[in-house]
Parts: C-alpha cells; sequence; structure tokens
C-alpha cells in the first residue's frame, strides 16, 4: 500500500471560504427573490436561508476536517495515486508510462491561499484525468517538475506516432 | 516537389465528378437544414420570397451541385511520390498537403453502389496527429487504390522495423508475404441469422405486439371483414385466431426487414487476419472495407443474446482506437456471425486465455431487490384498491425481481491477468468484454455510502474506447485489482498508441 502525502494545511480554509461564498450567494438570491415575488414570504426565505446556514456549519466543521484527512496523492516512478472525498471515497490511478500531458491551474479563490492544482492527463477521454486540488503552489510546480522528468525517462526512444 | 518533377499533378478519373456531386448535394443539404427555420421564416412572412423561390430555388440548387460539384473536381488535383502523396484542393480556399506514406494511419478502400459497376472505388486517407487530416481520393480504378493502400503500408511497416539491423526494403520484402492467419468468409445463410440475432429487432418485437394491442379496435374491424368473407367460420375461431395470425405476421414481416438489413451490412462478410492487422469487408450495395491493425485494438467484445444462443452462433465487435473523433470515422467492426468453433479460432488469434471469472458480492442483489420492490409497492399503495389480479401479479413481480437480479449477478464476472481484463455480464445470453491490459489508462476505486457500509467497492477502469465499472468487489479484491492493472501496465514496454 503506498504512503499518501497529504495536500496542503491550506486545503481546509480554502475549502471553508468556498463553502461559506456559496451560502452568501444562496442567502443573497433567497432575499433578491422574496423581495420581487410575493410567492417566497420573507420568513419562508429567512427559514431557507437558516437551513442553508445549517447544512454550511455540518460541513464546516464535520465534512471539511475528514475531507482534508483523507484527501492525498502518491507519486513514484510507476505510478499517480490520488485519495479523497468524505462521503464517497474514491482512489484513482495511472501508470507513469500512460500520462500525456499534465498542468498547473489555479482559480482566483485558489490564488488567494496561495494553492493550485495538478491535472494529469491521460488517453482515456471523459474522466480519465486526475486533478489533485489543494497544493501549494511551488509543491504543484515541483511535482509537476517530477512527472515530466518521469514520464521523459519512461518513453521508449520511437515517439512517432504524434 | 521537385524530386519528383516527372511526376505530374493528375485530375481523379472523370467518374469522380459523381462523387463530387453527391458531396455537394450532400452539404447543401446540410446546410439547409441548418438555415431551415430562416428560410422557413422568408418563404411565410414574405410573398416576393414566395414568388421567387419556386423558380430560383431549383435553379440555384443545380448550380450549386452541379458548378459547385465539378469546381472541386476540377481543383482537385494529386500527385504520387515516391514515398508521399501530395493534394490540392478547394476551390476559393485553397489547401495542398502533403502525406508521407509512413505516416498514414488509415487507408481504407470504400465501394459505394455508384462506383462498383465500373470497378472504381475511393480511397480513404487518414493522417493522424494533432493536425489531422482526411482525403479522399475518389474514382480511382480498383486495382490502382489497392496498389496503393498496399504501398502505404508497406511504408508504414518499413518504418517501424527500421529501428532493428533489417533495411527499410528487407523488411518490406518479408512482410510482403505476410503470414495469413486466418481468412473467414460467412455465406448469405449465416448473414441472414444475423437478421435474427440484431438486438435491435429484438427489442421491436415487444414493442410490435404492444401497438396491436393498441389497434385493438381496427383488429376488430378487419375481423368483421374476415367474418363476412368466411361466415361459415364460427365468429369465435376467428377471433381468436386472427390476433395470433396478425402478431405472426408482424414478427415475420420485421424479421425479413432485419435479415435484408443484414444482407445490405454484412453481404460476402470476409475478415483476414494476418500476423499484424485484421481485415474486414462486406456490404451488398456499397462495399465497405476497414483495417485493424493489432496493436491498435482497443477492445474484443463477444456477444451472444438469446436469438443468437438458440441459433449456436456468436457475434465478435472489434473496436480500435478512434483514428480521427471529430468526423466520427469508423473505428470498429463486427464479426456478424461465428460458430462455436470460428469462435474459438478467433479468441486463439486474440490470444484471449482462458477466464477465471470471479463473483462479485451476493450482495449486489439485495439493493436494486429492495429499490424496485420499493418502488413497486409505492406504485401498488397509490393505484390498487387491493383487488385478487392485482395481490397475485405483485407477488409474481415480487418474486421475478429477486430472481432477474440474482440471474444479472450470477452471469457476471470480472478476469483479469497480466495481458487482459474482461467483464462477462449476461441474463439469458452473455456477453464478454476483454481490454488488452496496457490500454488502460486510468484506475479508480470508489466507495458510496452504502458499498462501504458492506465493506464493498467499486472498480471503474478507463480506455480510450470507453470506460468500465465493476462494482460490489469486497474492498480488498477491489485494492488488488488496481494494484495488478498499474503494476502490468507500468511494466509494460512498446507500442500503446
Amino acid at each position: 500500500m503506498p504512503d499518501f502525502d497529504k495536500v496542503s494545511p491550506k486545503y481546509p480554509n480554502y475549502l471553508r471560504s468556498l463553502a461559506w461564498l456559496n451560502t452568501l450567494g444562496i442567502i443573497i438570491a433567497l432575499g433578491v427573490v422574496s423581495h420581487f415575488a410575493s410567492q417566497l414570504s420573507l420568513t419562508m426565505a429567512a427559514a431557507l436561508g437558516g437551513l442553508v446556514v445549517l447544512i454550511t456549519l455540518v460541513l464546516h466543521f464535520w465534512w471539511l476536517p475528514r475531507r482534508y484527512e483523507l484527501t492525498g496523492y502518491c507519486v513514484d516512478e510507476n505510478q499517480l495515486q490520488l485519495r479523497k472525498g468524505a462521503l464517497w471515497r474514491t482512489r484513482q490511478a495511472a501508470a507513469m508510462n500512460r500520462i500525456q500531458h499534465s498542468e498547473v491551474s489555479q482559480g482566483p479563490i485558489e490564488r488567494a491561499f496561495g494553492l493550485s492544482r495538478l491535472i494529469v492527463y491521460t488517453a482515456g477521454g471523459a474522466g480519465a484525468d486526475i486533478s489533485i486540488p489543494g497544493l501549494a503552489d511551488s509543491k504543484a510546480e515541483q511535482l509537476k517538475a517530477l512527472v515530466l522528468h518521469q514520464i521523459m525517462t519512461e518513453q521508449p526512444a520511437d515517439e512517432s506516432h504524434d | 516537389m521537385t524530386e519528383n518533377s516527372n511526376q505530374q499533378w493528375q485530375h481523379l478519373p472523370l467518374f469522380a465528378l459523381l462523387f463530387f456531386f453527391g458531396r455537394a448535394l450532400y452539404q447543401l443539404i446540410r446546410n439547409a437544414m441548418n438555415m431551415a427555420p430562416a428560410l422557413a421564416g422568408a418563404l411565410l412572412f414574405s410573398e416576393t420570397v414566395r414568388a421567387w423561390a419556386f423558380t430560383l430555388v431549383p435553379i440555384a440548387i443545380v448550380l450549386i451541385v452541379i458548378v459547385g460539384g465539378a469546381l472541386h473536381y476540377w481543383y482537385f488535383r494529386y500527385c504520387v511520390g515516391e514515398q508521399t502523396i501530395y493534394i490540392r484542393q478547394g476551390v476559393f480556399n485553397r489547401v495542398q498537403l502533403a502525406l508521407e506514406y509512413p505516416r498514414i494511419q488509415q487507408a481504407e478502400i470504400d465501394q459505394p453502389f455508384y462506383f462498383r459497376p465500373f470497378n472504381l472505388a475511393i480511397l480513404t486517407l487518414d493522417s493522424a496527429g494533432s493536425s489531422a487530416n482526411e482525403v479522399k481520393l475518389a474514382g480511382l480504378p480498383i486495382a490502382t487504390a489497392t496498389a496503393m493502400k498496399h504501398d502505404m503500408l508497406q511504408a508504414r511497416r518499413a518504418e517501424q522495423n527500421l529501428t532493428g539491423t533489417e533495411t527499410a526494403d528487407a523488411s518490406a520484402e518479408a512482410s510482403l508475404n505476410s503470414n495469413i492467419l486466418l481468412e473467414l468468409e460467412t455465406p448469405v445463410h449465416e448473414v441472414l441469422k444475423f437478421g435474427v440475432m440484431d438486438s435491435r429487432t429484438l427489442l421491436s418485437i415487444p414493442f410490435i405486439i404492444a401497438l396491436l394491442f393498441q389497434f385493438d379496435r381496427s383488429i376488430g374491424v378487419i375481423q368483421e371483414w374476415v367474418i363476412t368473407v368466411t361466415d361459415q367460420l364460427s365468429a369465435y375461431v376467428v377471433s381468436s385466431w386472427l390476433w395470433v395470425v396478425l402478431a405472426v405476421a408482424a414478427i415475420a414481416l420485421v424479421l425479413m426487414g432485419s435479415m435484408g438489413f443484414a444482407l445490405v451490412r454484412f453481404f460476402g462478410f470476409k475478415l483476414t487476419v494476418d500476423d499484424e492487422k485484421y481485415q474486414a469487408e462486406s456490404g451488398l450495395v456499397s462495399k465497405r472495407s476497414l483495417t485493424i491493425r493489432q496493436e491498435k485494438l482497443q477492445l474484443v467484445r463477444i456477444k451472444q443474446n438469446f436469438a443468437a444462443r438458440w441459433l449456436n452462433r456468436y457475434s465478435i465487435l472489434i473496436k480500435q482506437l478512434q483514428p480521427r473523433a471529430t468526423t466520427g470515422g469508423v473505428s470498429s467492426f463486427t464479426i456478424p456471425v461465428l460458430t462455436t468453433a470460428q469462435r474459438q479460432q478467433l479468441t486463439d488469434i486474440f490470444s484471449l486465455p482462458g477466464a477465471n471469472w470471479q463473483r462479485v458480492s451476493p450482495a449486489s442483489v439485495l439493493l436494486p431487490t429492495l429499490f424496485w420492490l420499493a418502488v413497486l409497492l409505492t406504485i401498488a399503495g397509490f393505484s390498487v384498491t387491493g383487488t385478487l389480479p392485482t395481490a397475485i401479479t405483485m407477488v409474481a413481480i415480487g418474486i421475478v425481481i429477486p430472481l432477474i437480479s440474482w440471474r444479472r449477478w450470477y452471469c457476471f464476472g470480472l478476469h483479469w491477468d497480466n495481458q487482459w481484463l474482461a467483464v462477462r455480464t449476461g441474463f439469458i445470453g452473455a456477453q464478454q468484454s476483454w481490454y488488452p491490459m496496457h490500454k488502460l489508462q486510468k484506475v479508480t476505486s470508489s466507495e458510496p455510502p452504502w458499498l462501504r457500509w458492506f465493506g464493498m467497492a467499486s472498480v471503474t477502469v478507463y480506455t480510450a474506447a470507453g470506460a468500465e465499472q465493476v462494482s460490489w468487489l469486497k474492498k480488498s479484491q477491489a485494492e488488488q485489482v488496481q494494484r495488478d492493472i498499474i503494476s502490468a501496465v507500468s511494466s509494460h514496454r512498446g507500442s500503446w498508441m
């Protein structure tokens, strides 16, 4: 069984801000709808908003720490693995010699936390890429370089196809 | 072009005009369909457009098809060099390209019906890669097309063998006598069997019977007519038999239609396997051939549905990596009808091992059963007033659903070794999908909450020919599959694209 490295400790904070930003968006939307549409009374909107906040609190205190604990990756000379999911646990693996290319991507909120994700593509079509979230910027670049290095040493000399 | 100064740019044979007219018409229809709403709007609201439409539109169509087709024909030139074919095409946008023989991924010969009487063919060339190009050389004499295709395959082979000590010439020489492993021709009476085995036909039969029920009233009308014609028969006999006769007639009609389709598609089916490639050709009206090189093989699917089982026949689907996804190029072929012995021959050629099928957990029967029973009970709760027949139906369904789930579980199997990963599914018939291990791109094991509760997991493998999911494996079993796949793939050295 491979040893999994944890992602950056900033990752749960990023997930938390994402959750609360979504909550804020939903509450604003509820407010706007109840202001303009008579079908949704203010009490109703407040109740729905309360429910959303409750769900976010559960996510904040129960789900996110677990998600962080269980998110991990492992890169060696043969393979790349990603483990994630608190409720719906998955473990994705791709052999190094099947990796087509890799990229580092970063959204605006991720940038605020100094986080990036490493995406590794295989030729397997939809769903066949592996995306490692919550990596510190420098770590993502380092991993990308490592993957690139592994691919270069893996590939046989004959590269006539593409 | 300088090295080929002795070669001249050539036109395609004049017969190719047929192809260009056809293509112009096809493109016109496709564009017209895209613009249909706008055209319909203009027709509806403008009197002048209506007045002009009926005179101008036919003229425009003729102009576009004839003149457009002829111009495209005229500007299409090709030139065959030593190891390269040069092509110039386009009326307004001139495109010139050079396809080097060793780079040509796919060379296929088609014989559409309008070329067949003249022994002409279309040679379709595809060079994969980031700037994929597909070129159709239409109206070539079949001998020329075959020779060109042969040269291209030779060049590719020679290039692949160049790394060894052999010279290109020597290896080309050697592969001239490439070793034919199997030649299989399907006679007409066997092709007709595919009409019966075609699952689309089989699926349509219950639908037709249901439709007949809907037309109960029209049956009543026919019944009256039959009674007046044959009034010596008792009305009872007529009414009970007429329905059966109609149903049988409808099914017979569907089967005949399906056999007709099978003939059009698979007439003269011929499979040739040598030590490098699988080649299939067939077709009644238009002849189509497809070659799949061994290293491109992505999937072998052996199928036998219940009709095929009754006829003791199999069919096999062979899939390769799509040479070019955007054009929807054919990337698979079906060997329609195989006897048990022929199937065995083919599995030997693919070197499919005797499978060691592993079942998933029997717990997989439980959840679907509970789910469908819950659905049924809900429906029953809403709709039934507690009559005896409905109660009996409910009980019967309550027995049938677990039986179906159990049977599906019983037929399901997973096999993996160093070379292949295979999944077997079935109910009455059976289907085996074999994936070459080294083509697997990614493997995921996942534990949704309901599986985790049972200590189970599911595994999904991704190939370029699609994904395959296996649920209800023991967690340790799932981890084992994942480990074995990654270790087999990462230790595989050699071409896999």
